[in-house]
């Protein structure tokens, strides 16, 4: 089944895949002082390879988790960066932020286009 | 005889299409679908139904919202403004129409 | 069963709800860093929370929807040994040998923790007013088009 405008569908995905790369950051974040949890991220690979085989399904799929690699365990097990996860939100952020923009500009010219 | 003003009310909007296709026969059957191509009331028709399933689709992201089927707050947004905007173009649509109707109807012959 | 919208705020709640918890606990230990006598009966014995990722109900989380923040499990008592210190015109000291049983909180670890948590309290307000401004950036997609 498909939408009556599919310019929009690229630019949902991403917001999609944006929300739920902050659902794991915040996870992350929630968990900063949980003995042994162990920091996870979300598959960007995964995205990328949703995105290059026509992103068609509807609705977007959920991504995979995995853990983070190359980080060094506190103490107490944990291995959560808290200035690299602040940073991954901020960047997250500016992302969700842009793509959002982009798909309120693309509303826009197709409005434009329809009013004439 | 001009078939296309001794028509009803669909008559001057297939002849709009008889203007293209001067060699077709004079039967108003072969105006409204001419070989080789939709008629314009099946490509109103078509998009019409594509307009519903915006609709439905947005009520149905609604409904999923509102049930706590769904937390996907971008795909409901996204769902109600395809389907605003599909209908904002059927509502253009239709307004030219009707204006080209009535231009049609104040012509002189 | 309770509707839950907006489940991404829910994770960073539950963050800043443990947090404080745990500051609670950090200050409660701080105030009784010298009470020798307790309820249990002793000096103080420092207390923790422990914590644990929830999960959803597989126990796993191998996508962004399984993840629901952190759980609070329970507070338990750290039951490491009492310093003693000379002091025997202390009422609860030992009357043979002196020693006064001091409670096992160590201010300095304490001071640090108090430290940790309000970082980490931050840490999820943040994540959660950018989930806020998510959310709002995408309803302004409707408003915008009047």
């Amino acid at each position: 089944m498909d939408a009556m405008f599919p310019q929009f569908r690229l630019l949902s995905h991403a917001l999609d895949f944006a929300s739920q790369n902050h659902r794991v950051i915040s996870q992350n974040l929630a968990n900063i002082n949980t003995p042994n949890y162990q920091a996870r991220q979300l598959s960007f690979e995964q995205f990328l390879d949703h995105i290059q085989k026509g992103h068609r399904s509807e609705p977007p799929p959920q991504y995979d988790v995995h853990l983070t690699a190359g980080l060094t365990a506190r103490a107490d097990g944990n291995n959560v960066d808290l200035d690299a996860e602040l940073g991954n939100l901020k960047r997250n952020d500016l992302t969700y932020q842009a793509l959002n923009e982009l798909l309120g500009a693309k509303f826009e010219i197709m409005k434009a286009a329809i009013k004439g | 005889m001009n078939p296309a003003i001794t028509n009803s009310a669909i008559g001057p909007i297939a002849g709009v299409q008889g203007i293209y296709s001067p060699t077709s026969s004079t039967t108003a059957e072969r105006l409204v679908r001419p070989a080789g191509g939709e008629s314009f009331g099946d490509v109103v028709q078509g998009y019409l139904q594509q307009v519903n399933a915006d609709q439905l689709r947005a009520d149905t992201a609604i409904a999923d919202f509102v049930s706590g089927k769904t937390d996907n707050i971008q795909q409901v947004v996204l769902a109600m403004a395809n389907a605003d905007l599909s209908f904002q173009f059927l509502m253009e649509i239709r307004n030219k129409i009707i204006e080209s109707f009535h231009e049609l109807m104040r012509m002189q012959f | 069963m309770q509707i839950q919208h907006f489940n991404g705020a829910n994770i960073s709640a539950s963050g800043m709800a443990a947090e404080r918890q745990r500051m609670e606990v950090i200050a409660n230990n701080i105030a009784n860093a010298h009470s020798t006598r307790s309820a249990e009966g002793g000096a103080y014995r420092r207390q923790l929370l422990v914590f644990s990722p929830a999960m959803n109900d597989r126990g796993r989380q191998e996508s962004a929807n399984d993840f629901h923040g952190v759980q609070v499990l329970g507070r338990v008592t750290d039951h490491s040994e009492l310093p003693l210190v000379y002091n025997p015109g202390h009422p609860d000291a030992d009357p043979e040998s002196g020693l006064l049983a001091m409670p096992n909180v160590k201010l300095p670890s304490e001071m640090i923790d108090l430290i940790m948590a309000s970082r980490s309290y931050e840490a999820n307000l943040k994540a959660l007013s950018s989930f806020r401004q998510m959310v709002e950036q995408t309803l302004r997609l409707l408003r915008r088009g009047g």
